[in-house]
């Protein structure tokens, strides 16, 4: 079982991701056509930018996406839970420790993987109140904090499947409502990794996640760490 | 038996300890919920008991954490049957120990952030505590809550349901806050309003981590603080929970939690009763010091409180309808985001409460002040002053209030006070009481100083200590007599001396004079110099903020100089942003809407409307600037967030039109309903959708999201839309997109019904019966815009 609290400076945010999130290509983000990765150290968005924008409306923006992406982070409180599971095959069926899944995605993803994670990783609902914060002043603000917000659990969920799996690792993170695998799977995970208690995590009757950015997924592990 | 109330005066009391720990090492499945272990099991359950008080439990709790109606049928029985255990346990045991009903969290989130109303909440507990009516348990003990919201629901109905005495225990993180961010001074706050007995932290962390936590509880509550950690912190052994401090370790540091002193003292998750054992011993020794009334008075919001009477404090008044046409719209309208608008920026400003007023004469006060308070509470992190004349409204707004709110105002007259204490009793609530009465307001600070003794007297009679009460001396115009102002300042002093609160609408001052500011912010200095503690102005008056802050930097108070620095780096920013506006007439509003630039559009409009009329300026502009920026969207020269903004500008623009163009000039008639449907909370999409139809001039009306589709037929009714947009994100909620489309489609069968989301395809859409499949908010706004035409 892995219970691990994370520094909302220490999240990476993949640029590809913001841009996908945002609607708008790459090069209004980097000025450039190559993808990196941002973090802690330059801990900006933009670098210098060429696009087909004008000049002012970049400035707007990227100012707008540089402070939004400040306050996501303060309002953030990264974590996750994770459980190490064998997996085991019956029929059509994968047995990954107490839960039972029916899922041909997720059969033929894993079908040469002898072990999974169990994970559940939240931004906490500090995020929520912030998008909804944002969103009841400006449609636009809300917009771009909900989307940064979103990148920013996957870059939870890449750091946690990183630290589980190992430098080099290679695994396939597969996610309740992903091909055919049932979104009611969400509430098994959350429920055997204690995540109600450890996280906060609820569910709504449509089998919504609260806090909303929150991400529960099986981790198939092709190639780890040898000490995993 | 001594009464447990009357015990705890007298001597620490001992909880037991884990009750779920324990029975899985005793048959219990995992995954299985203790509960079901009273059928199962009875005699493990009650072996488990009788352990706990030989090993010197004062109190036992009835394995019942999770029973409610959402997990189980029959609550009655499964209640019954845990306390009949608890029972015979004690009759077993032979000698005198109390029995405490224990329920926990009922695993839902509360609306706004989850799905779960807070009435339902309410009614959730409520059946729970019904079902022990009679059966002879010593106290209610609400445990391991991580919501704010959610204790309050609880509590409301523990209190509201039984007179046994209620205990609450909340899971406080590493952080020392609940899960949704409530620390323990606010829990304090909320939970000795509505008069539980006993507050306290259970779970979550081990007896070090709790410390701090049981500091803060111990220097706020006036009532006994329980603390029943975990024994230590998790880990994982061979597929076993492991906790890693042993009874002695345990014992230890419980006995240094006794000395800080707290009052009640037990176990949670990992303790056993060897654990309860040796921390009997252990505390046996230390000295008992009963609780303390405590002299600070505080109020709170939903995650933090304030204490009144240390340093002054400015409470926000702009959300009053009274002579402000823009909220009297927003408020008619149900447009509650103006209102956040003008609570945020409050709060920006420098506001540390925010009064909400919403009474208009039109407009039905009780939902609408509900509404407010529970939209504001949710984003907004500043303690609420609920001001209203109507006690139906009070009790409405104190009900639902997460936190422990003011309450504006009871005056001195009988009356006043018979209808507003009971629900300060009830509801908890700082008072502001108002020193005049039947009479009027008394000319002399003497009449006004014996009014504010009387009610302070007559509060003791509904049990409400003076700490509680803020005395408003009120200000009268010195317009009309020379005398006013020096009797206010006279009375404030007067209070003062006493050891009363005070509390004043400083701007009352003025009325009728020219520069009402200049003399309102002089009013403000004197007033502060003569102790007031809370007062209510607008905190975007530069001149009354000078005023505070001044104060704050010459008074002496920690910190006020800083304060002070700090309101003036800030200020000069804004006069530089100032100066670079006054560039702005270069630029036309076309330009403006085109670069998402709101605040310059809106300026550019105001000065527009002196020499056009709304709509020409609405044709010529707006629209055809709208047009240009929708047009490079799709040829993917600009991108979803600049037509956001693009679309923001517009509407400022709009917003200063519709304030300053007589009504039938613009047109009014095309009308828009929107709606998440039943089951769906996220709201992003259709707020965009919102967003962009508004700014094209339509006159949306925004149901929110998770809406039954009677809600949309009725707002369809009274709004006379012709256009219904129903999103649905999830494919879990596309089953009550359809039915609300059937529903809305065999009563109303002309409005056009558009529909989009994420999960949305066209087939699907036609498959439902919706007129219209809208990809994106342009789209939408485009085909709708054909069908107008």
């Amino acid at each position: 079982m892995y219970y691990n609290k994370l520094s909302s400076e220490d999240i990476i945010l993949d640029e590809r991701e913001i841009a996908a999130r945002l609607g708008v290509p790459l090069n209004t983000l980097t000025g450039e056509d190559n993808a990196t990765l941002i973090g802690e150290h330059n801990g900006t968005l933009v670098g210098e930018h060429n696009s087909t924008l004008t000049d002012e409306h970049n400035t707007a923006l990227t100012g707008d996406y540089d402070a939004a992406l400040k306050d996501v982070r303060q309002a953030a409180a990264p974590a996750y839970v994770a459980e190490r599971v064998r997996i085991m095959r019956e029929g059509n069926a994968l047995i990954l420790g107490k839960i039972r899944v029916e899922s041909e995605a997720l059969s033929r993803a894993s079908s040469d993987c002898e072990y999974a994670y169990l994970m559940c990783a939240t931004l906490g609902i500090e995020a929520d109140r912030l998008i909804m914060r944002r969103s009841g002043m400006s449609v636009a603000e809300g917009f771009v904090i909900d989307a940064l917000s979103d990148a920013m659990i996957e870059g939870v969920c890449d750091f946690a499947e990183r630290e589980l799996c190992g430098e080099g690792y290679s695994s396939i993170r597969f996610s309740p409502g992903y091909g055919d695998l049932p979104l009611s799977v969400g509430r098994e995970i959350v429920s055997c990794l204690n995540g109600e208690k450890l996280l906060g995590v609820r569910f709504t009757d449509s089998d919504m996640m609260i806090p909303k950015k929150t991400v529960s997924a099986i981790i198939c592990i092709k190639t780890e760490k040898s000490n995993g | 038996m001594v009464d447990i109330l009357e015990a705890i005066k007298q001597r620490r009391l001992i909880f037991d300890g884990g009750t779920g720990t324990v029975l899985q090492k005793r048959g219990l499945l995992s995954g299985e919920a203790p509960e079901v272990m009273n059928r199962k099991a009875r005699d493990t359950v009650m072996k488990l008991h009788l352990e706990y008080l030989t090993a010197g439990a004062d109190i036992i709790k009835t394995n019942t954490f999770g029973i409610n109606s959402l997990k189980y049928e029959n609550v009655e029985e499964e209640i019954s049957l845990a306390i009949g255990i608890a029972k015979d346990a004690v009759r077993e045991y032979g000698r005198d120990a109390y029995i405490a009903y224990d329920v926990g969290p009922t695993g839902r989130m509360l609306k706004p952030f989850g799905d779960l109303d807070f009435e339902d909440a309410v009614e959730i507990y409520a059946r729970n505590i019904r079902a022990i009516d009679g059966l002879g348990v010593d106290v209610i003990l609400i445990e391991t809550m991580g919501d704010m919201y959610e204790t309050r629901a609880a509590v409301l109905a523990a209190r509201e349901n039984s007179s046994l005495p209620v205990f609450v225990t909340c899971a406080f993180g590493t952080d020392a806050k609940l899960m949704t961010g409530a620390d323990p001074a606010a829990m304090v706050a909320m939970l000795e309003g509505l008069g539980v007995s006993a507050i306290g932290v259970n779970c979550a962390l081990g007896p070090i981590g709790m410390m701090g936590v049981a500091c803060e509880l111990l220097k706020y509550s006036s009532l006994p603080v329980i603390v029943n950690p975990n024994a230590g912190l998790p880990r994982v052994e061979n597929g076993e929970s492991v906790y890693d401090l042993s009874a002695d370790e345990f014992a230890e540091q419980m006995a240094k939690i006794c000395s800080l002193g707290a009052h009640i003292v037990g176990g949670c998750c990992g303790t056993t009763p060897l654990y309860i054992e040796r921390m009997r011993d252990k505390v046996r020794d230390i000295q008992y010091i009963p609780p303390t009334e405590k002299s600070t008075l505080l109020v709170s919001s939903y995650t933090h409180a304030l204490t009144i009477g240390d340093t002054p404090m400015v409470v926000g008044e702009r959300i009053n309808p009274t002579g402000k046409p823009r909220l009297k719209t927003a408020l008619r309208e149900g447009d509650m985001s103006y209102i956040l608008s003008l609570a945020i920026s409050q709060e920006e400003h420098g506001a540390h409460i925010l009064d909400v007023n919403v009474g208009l004469a039109d407009v039905d006060e009780v939902s609408t002040m509900v509404r407010a308070v529970k939209e504001i509470q949710a984003v907004v992190d500043l303690p609420l002053q609920i001001d209203t004349g109507a006690p139906e409204v009070m009790a409405a707004a104190m009900r639902v209030y997460c936190g422990k709110p003011l309450v504006n105002s009871v005056t001195g007259s009988y009356e006043s006070m018979d209808r507003i204490f009971p629900l300060v009793k009830k509801y908890g609530g700082a008072v502001i009481a108002l020193t005049m009465d039947e009479g009027g307001i008394p000319d002399t600070c003497e009449g006004r100083v014996r009014i504010a003794d009387r009610i302070v007297l007559y509060a003791q009679k509904y049990g409400i200590d003076k700490r509680e009460l803020i005395f408003d001396p009120l200000a009268l115009t010195v317009a009309s007599d020379c005398r006013n102002a020096r009797i206010t300042l006279d009375t404030v002093k007067a209070l003062k001396e006493k050891g009363y609160k005070c509390s004043l609408g400083v701007s009352n001052v003025s009325f009728g004079l020219p520069r009402r500011d200049v003399i309102n912010s002089a009013f403000y200095s004197a007033l502060l110099a003569h102790g007031l503690d809370l007062a209510i102005i607008n905190p975007e008056s530069e001149g009354m903020m000078d005023a505070y802050y001044s104060h704050l930097a010459l008074s002496g108070v920690l910190d006020g100089c800083e304060a002070y620095i700090n309101r003036f780096s800030d200020i000069q920013t804004d006069m530089m942003a100032k100066e670079q506006s006054s560039a702005d007439n270069v630029q036309s509003l076309a330009y403006t809407i085109e670069k998402g630039l709101k605040d310059r559009a809106q300026r550019i409009c105001l000065d527009m409307l002196s020499e056009n009329t709304g709509m020409d300026i609405i044709n010529n502009e707006i629209i055809p600037a709208l047009n240009r920026v929708g047009e490079l969207y799709e040829a993917k020269k600009l991108y979803l967030p600049n037509l956001l903004m693009s679309a923001e500008a517009a509407n400022s623009a709009f917003t200063v039109i519709r304030e300053r163009t007589p009504k039938n000039e613009l047109d009014e008639g095309r009308r828009v309903v929107l709606a998440t449907v039943k089951g769906d909370i996220h709201d992003i999409g259709k707020n965009i959708v919102k967003l962009v139809f508004e700014s094209y001039g339509y006159s949306v009306t925004d149901l929110g999201r998770d809406v039954d589709k009677q809600t949309v037929l009725s707002a369809l009714r009274t709004t006379g839309a012709h256009v219904l947009g129903l999103s649905a994100l999830m494919t879990t909620t596309l089953a009550s997109m359809e039915e609300t489309v059937k529903y809305v489609r065999e009563e109303m069968p002309d409005v056009k019904i558009m529909v989009g989301g994420a999960v949305l395809t066209r087939t699907y859409a036609d498959k439902i019966g919706a007129d219209i499949y809208a990809p994106d908010a342009l789209s939408a706004v485009r085909m709708i815009e054909e069908l107008f035409s």
